[in-house]
């Protein structure tokens, strides 16, 4: 079998392209896909945000918060990250910091699991989800402790139980509407 | 965290990306309700327009009486050299969201109107048939307003009737219980009667009902009787609402005049 340097020197096409070459059709796929990507969160984010309308007290943004966390992808989760403490922040009625404990908190439960789990099927979901409920009523207790705001716990348990239910559920459905799901499809 | 400019910052952007997305979708929702209750929701308005002439026939005699009793009441009180009931511009906004998010432990909902448009913290918020609440922080296009049925809410009041004091407060429970405390014991307050805003706190005009009794009980551990009341305002099913501003608030930054 021949070696590439002797395919070079032979005249004919090398079989892999120079890495410039490669870069550059790289950069042409990667323009359109990061639009696609961006216009796909911008879909997600507004459809979260009418369930949130829909149901008081409801993080739809969780969901694709995990679906994030699963791509790995570390700047798309940063930016995720600083925009859904934003809007969960500014719309929500307590201090600022819950939003921050509430998706710092994720990683760090999304990043233990993941090590004892593999973390990209449905059950790992409903575990984790299930200890994000648990996470999200003390959370909430905790805040409104510090806060000094009297708390219905009727109404805490509710709330857990709901958010506990509500993520594997969103999760579901946006992960059959990914963009990676969409690529194994084709 | 401390200085609070994290809050400002978030409330600022935040609620207002909220708004940016939720009043267009809030719209299409109210088209699509409109188109139903325009066109396929019409059954029996023939026979309802006729009781509501009827019912207006009623209204417009009972206008005349009111129209005498008030000009009777306004010839009293200039004899007296009572002040008349303070009058308050206010303007009309949306309710786009209820207890919007996870991080809604106190009792709110969101409005499009905000600090552009004269809304700032502590702005009363009326619907027509009560008072609903203050503004508790605003961006420049929306605000939260913390709802009558906080239990961090207060508000003096004084019964219709027997001109009983009370202060207004919320429960942790639900949306329509309410508690006034510091009634006296010897007050003459019956169930049933209405409550309205005493305007002793600069905040709220007089007058404007805020519950109805529900419950009187002698105080098991105090020296005033436990009084329970239900908002006069249905909390759960706001659609619009009105925003007074308060003496001494300077015009809105953005005047948006209605069109046409």
């Amino acid at each position: 079998m021949k070696t590439e340097q002797e395919t070079a020197g032979s005249g004919r096409w090398p079989r892999h392209r120079p890495r410039s070459a490669n870069t550059a059709a790289a950069q042409q796929q990667n323009g359109p896909r990061f639009l696609l990507r961006l216009l796909w969160w911008a879909g997600y984010i507004i459809a979260a945000l009418f369930l949130q309308q829909q149901f008081p007290g409801l993080d739809a943004l969780t969901s694709g918060f995990l679906l994030a966390l699963q791509e790995r992808k570390t700047v798309q989760t940063l930016w995720l990250f600083l925009l859904f403490v934003l809007v969960q922040e500014g719309a929500g009625n307590l201090h600022f910091g819950m939003a921050m404990l509430w998706y710092g908190g994720q990683v760090l439960i999304f990043r233990l699991s993941s090590r004892l789990f593999v973390a990209d099927n449905i059950l790992f979901v409903i575990i984790l989800s299930a200890s994000l409920g648990g996470y999200y009523g003390l959370l909430l207790w905790f805040m409104c402790v510090l806060q000094d705001v009297p708390l219905d716990y009727a109404l805490l348990l509710r709330a857990s139980l709901f958010q506990a239910l509500a993520i594997p559920l969103i999760w579901s459905l946006i992960r059959a509407f990914s963009l990676r799901s969409a690529g194994h499809a084709h | 965290m401390r200085t609070g400019y994290l809050d400002t910052i978030t409330e600022r952007s935040g609620l207002e990306i909220v708004e940016h997305v939720l009043s267009p979708l809030t719209w299409i929702q109210d088209g699509i309700a409109s188109v139903w209750q325009r066109y396929f929701a019409l059954v029996d308005v023939a026979e309802e327009n006729v009781r509501l002439r009827r019912e207006l026939l009623r209204a417009e005699a009972a206008a005349v009486l009111a129209a005498e009793e008030r000009a009777e009441i306004r010839r009293l009180r200039d004899l007296l050299q009572i002040k008349d009931l303070e009058e308050r511009p206010g303007f009309g906004a949306r309710v786009i969201a209820m207890r919007f998010g996870p991080q809604s432990a106190l009792k709110t909902l969101t409005v499009n109107k905000g600090f552009a448009d004269g809304a700032i913290a502590g702005t009363p918020v009326v619907s027509h048939s009560g008072v609903v609440g203050r503004v508790l922080r605003a961006a420049p296009g929306a605000a939260t307003v913390l709802l009558l049925t906080d239990p961090g809410f207060r508000l003096a009041v004084i019964s219709q009737k027997s001109r009983t004091p009370g202060i207004v407060m919320g429960t942790p429970l639900g949306l329509h219980q309410l508690e006034v405390a510091y009634v006296p014991q010897t007050a003459s307050l019956e169930e049933g009667e209405l409550l309205v805003t005493a305007g002793v706190d600069g905040v709220f005009p007089k007058g404007i009902p805020v519950g109805v009794v529900t419950r009187i009980a002698p105080g098991a551990e105090s020296m005033f009787p436990t009084v329970q009341a239900r908002p006069v305002a249905d909390l759960d099913r706001l659609e619009e609402v009105i925003l007074l501003l308060r003496q001494g608030d300077g015009p809105p930054l953005i005047r948006r005049d209605p069109p046409g």
